[in-house]
């Protein structure tokens, strides 16, 4: 048997025999209406209300902190840029004071410690982008 | 200012909130199945009206006809609607439900088997009927051919056969659903598909 033919196997089994009666529904329900039931256990974790997604989105505390300090420099541009070049520039000349008393080496250990952060940082974005799409949707089944 | 605003973007958390297609169903069946815990019969009918299909297709190729077929998915139904307040989402709801209807299957040829005295084959009338939906496709002998030949297989190979391709389910699942080792359905699924291309290939050079 060729390729083709097992493709088209493949193609015959996804189709579902014929289907139920046309009442199948009703019938169902008619008989859920009597049927004793056991009360509802506490709601399990993965029940979480049904909020629309871009409300939860706009929820998040992230979010939240991106829109306040969006508007803070929407309303105090220049002032917020005086104040954080001011800060900036203190900043810099302490770390630079600082840095002339320290070892040689601390430099490179700063380094190496600023960098695995923002590895860190950018290794958890990817992993919930990943985990968010259709394909990580589908890997976690 | 840029490494602040990057520090942020890289710190926000990318949604749970995700707009996918795929996110917003699974979002709107979660909420069918709480309200359906909690006893909303109007959202059990959704879940009813979603997955009938699936099911009963899995219990006519257990049970070979129509009216116990019948019998076993709104059996199987009933006792999701039962059993419902104990779903506990460690699995796919689809994959819960079709461990009932699978269980309910078994109990049935259980009990067909004592009366007949062997195991059910698929009935050709129950295939041969006019399905509800109408008109017959073009390919439709071929796919009467092929429930044939599903028909003629083992029990557990029809299931998996049909869990697998029409029931969307992954191996680990059908495994879950048949409580039996993920190298027992391979082996299932290979020797279904080998005996299905002999069987398809000897009724077209016949």
């Amino acid at each position: 048997m060729t390729r083709d033919d097992d493709a088209r196997l493949d193609a015959l089994l996804q189709g579902l025999p014929p289907g139920p009666s046309v009442s199948f529904t009703d019938d169902v329900m008619r008989r859920v209406r009597v049927a004793p039931r056991p009360a509802a256990a506490p709601a399990p974790a993965w029940a979480e209300p049904a909020l629309p997604w871009w409300t939860r989105a706009l929820l998040q505390p992230a979010t939240i902190g991106a829109f306040v300090i969006a508007a803070l420099f929407a309303v105090w541009s220049d002032e917020l840029l005086r104040g954080s070049l001011q800060l900036s520039g203190a900043l810099a000349s302490g770390i630079t004071a600082a840095a002339a008393e320290m070892p040689s080496w601390s430099g490179l250990l700063l380094a190496i410690n600023g960098g695995s952060l923002l590895l860190a940082l950018l290794a958890v974005q990817g992993a919930r982008i990943f985990l968010n799409s259709p394909v990580g949707h589908r890997a976690q089944r | 200012m840029t490494t602040i605003a990057w520090t942020f973007a890289l710190a926000a958390p990318v949604s749970d909130a995700s707009p996918t297609t795929e996110s917003r169903a699974a979002d709107d069946e979660r909420a069918r199945i709480q309200a359906a815990r909690s006893g909303d019969e109007r959202a059990f009918r959704v879940l009813v009206d979603r997955y009938r299909d699936r099911i009963f297709g899995l219990a006519l190729r257990m049970a070979g006809s129509r009216e116990a077929a019948e019998e076993i998915a709104q059996d199987a139904f009933v006792r999701a609607w039962q059993a419902l307040p104990g779903f506990r989402g460690e699995s796919r709801f689809s994959t819960w439900l079709y461990r009932i209807a699978f269980r309910r299957a078994l109990d049935e040829r259980v009990a067909l088997g004592r009366r007949r005295g062997r195991e059910t084959a698929m009935e050709p009338a129950a295939l041969e009927q006019a399905d509800t939906r109408g008109a017959r496709t073009p390919d439709w002998g071929t796919r009467l051919r092929l429930e044939r030949a599903i028909g003629e297989l083992p029990e557990a190979q029809r299931a998996c056969i049909t869990l697998f391709y029409a029931g969307d389910q992954s191996i680990e699942e059908i495994a879950r659903v048949l409580d039996a080792p993920t190298g027992t359905v391979k082996t299932h699924l290979h020797r279904a598909r080998a005996a299905l291309r002999e069987r398809l290939e000897a009724g077209h050079d016949s």
